[in-house]
């Protein structure tokens, strides 16, 4: 897995690339964590080249967004592939996160 | 003859690439599609995470051996750990909310398993839990007609016609036009699918039995699927169950007709 952060202006720009399962959930999880200890509360995450993802990747994005949001910020996801995206949807996590089809629109949102 | 694949590896997180690649490998060899050799894989993951967390509690206190039945259009894929058993009725739901604050994704694993694979089923020996996950390959239909019912094709050119409700004799002489035009074109592997059909008279079975003669002696088959229980019980009782194959669903039979 390959984690590219880009901070901006009021928003981090996270790429993730690879493969996330429990053997490396926890690298994400420790790197959205660095952010928000950071006191960064605006996260777009870009899974566009993420092309698998576990429960175990998913725990981790939920724990962020439990985070982020007592912030009052948030952690918005784009370009899920179209396997990404139905895990999303059959665990109800659709309705959970903000998820954008392009990386300029999740960034535009805040 | 189903091919049989075994790995086992130390039930370490680290272990799971290596399991994911193995079960994608049977996968394909089982000629799943690229998403069913996702939820495959997933699956697979899902459990074997579960192993490691709640069966042994902590990496390295146990292996983790997988079994792959593959078949063509079917994965049979076992897990077996010697870990603590659990009731699975004792994992709850996910609660998944737009209120992030109730967020609990917990039981998600089993959850995905469940959505992602046509059987889920666990066993405790003593001594050894087993967990056998079943996969179907869907067959890709492409729509030949809707009128006067339902008329599909898979891409190896078997014929598949799904009737809807009563197969009475107003229904049957819609069923026969299909099934007629299919034997002309020189199609003659049929599938019915039964699935919506909850009522078959003497008129529907006759038309059956043409039909499924009609294609014996042209080298193909018919074959009937997804067969409700009172349906069934009317077939059987006439005797037809020794005529026709019937498979549980529409996947087994194409499958049958393409082996």
């Amino acid at each position: 897995m390959e984690i590219t952060i880009k901070e901006m202006n009021r928003v981090d720009l996270i790429e993730v690339a690879g493969r996330i399962d429990s053997s490396n959930a926890e690298e994400l999880g420790e790197a959205l964590k660095q952010r928000v200890d950071d006191g960064r509360r605006n996260l777009v995450v870009d899974l566009a080249g993420v092309e698998y993802m576990s429960s175990a990747g998913l725990r981790e994005l939920v724990a962020t967004l439990k985070q982020v949001k007592q912030g009052s910020g948030d952690l918005r996801l784009c370009n899920p592939s179209e396997r990404v995206a139905e895990v999303l949807e059959l665990a109800g996590l659709d309705s959970v996160f903000e998820i954008y089809d392009d990386q300029v629109t999740a960034v535009g949102s805040f | 003859m189903p091919e049989i694949r075994e790995l086992t590896v130390a039930g370490r997180y680290d272990s799971i690439p290596i399991i994911t690649r193995f079960v994608s490998e049977a996968a394909a060899a089982a000629h799943m599609t690229e998403q069913e050799n996702y939820h495959c894989q997933m699956s697979v993951d899902e459990a074997c995470t579960n192993v490691i967390e709640h069966a042994y509690g902590e990496e390295d206190s146990g292996s983790i051996h997988i079994r792959c039945i593959i078949e063509h259009g079917l994965c049979t894929i076992e897990i077996i750990d010697t870990g603590r058993p659990f009731e699975p009725e004792s994992v709850p739901e996910p609660q998944i909310s737009p209120d992030v604050e109730q967020l609990q994704p917990g039981g998600l694993g089993l959850h995905l398993m469940r959505k992602f694979m046509d059987e889920v089923s666990f066993t405790f020996e003593p001594g050894r839990n087993i967990l056998k996950l079943v996969k179907r390959h869907t067959p890709e239909l492409t729509l030949i007609a809707h009128e006067p019912m339902l008329a599909q094709h898979t891409a190896s050119g078997i014929r598949v016609v799904s009737p809807q409700g009563r197969l009475n004799s107003s229904v049957a002489p819609d069923l026969e036009e299909v099934l007629t035009a299919f034997l002309q074109q020189g199609h003659s592997r049929i599938v019915v699918d039964f699935s919506n059909v909850d009522y078959i008279s003497s008129r529907g079975l006759k038309t059956l039995v043409n039909a499924w003669k009609t294609a014996r002696g042209a080298g193909g088959d018919l074959l009937l699927s997804s067969v409700n229980a009172h349906v069934y019980e009317v077939i059987e009782m006439v005797g037809f169950n020794q005529v026709f194959q019937i498979h549980a669903s529409l996947a087994g039979a194409v499958a049958a007709l393409d082996g």
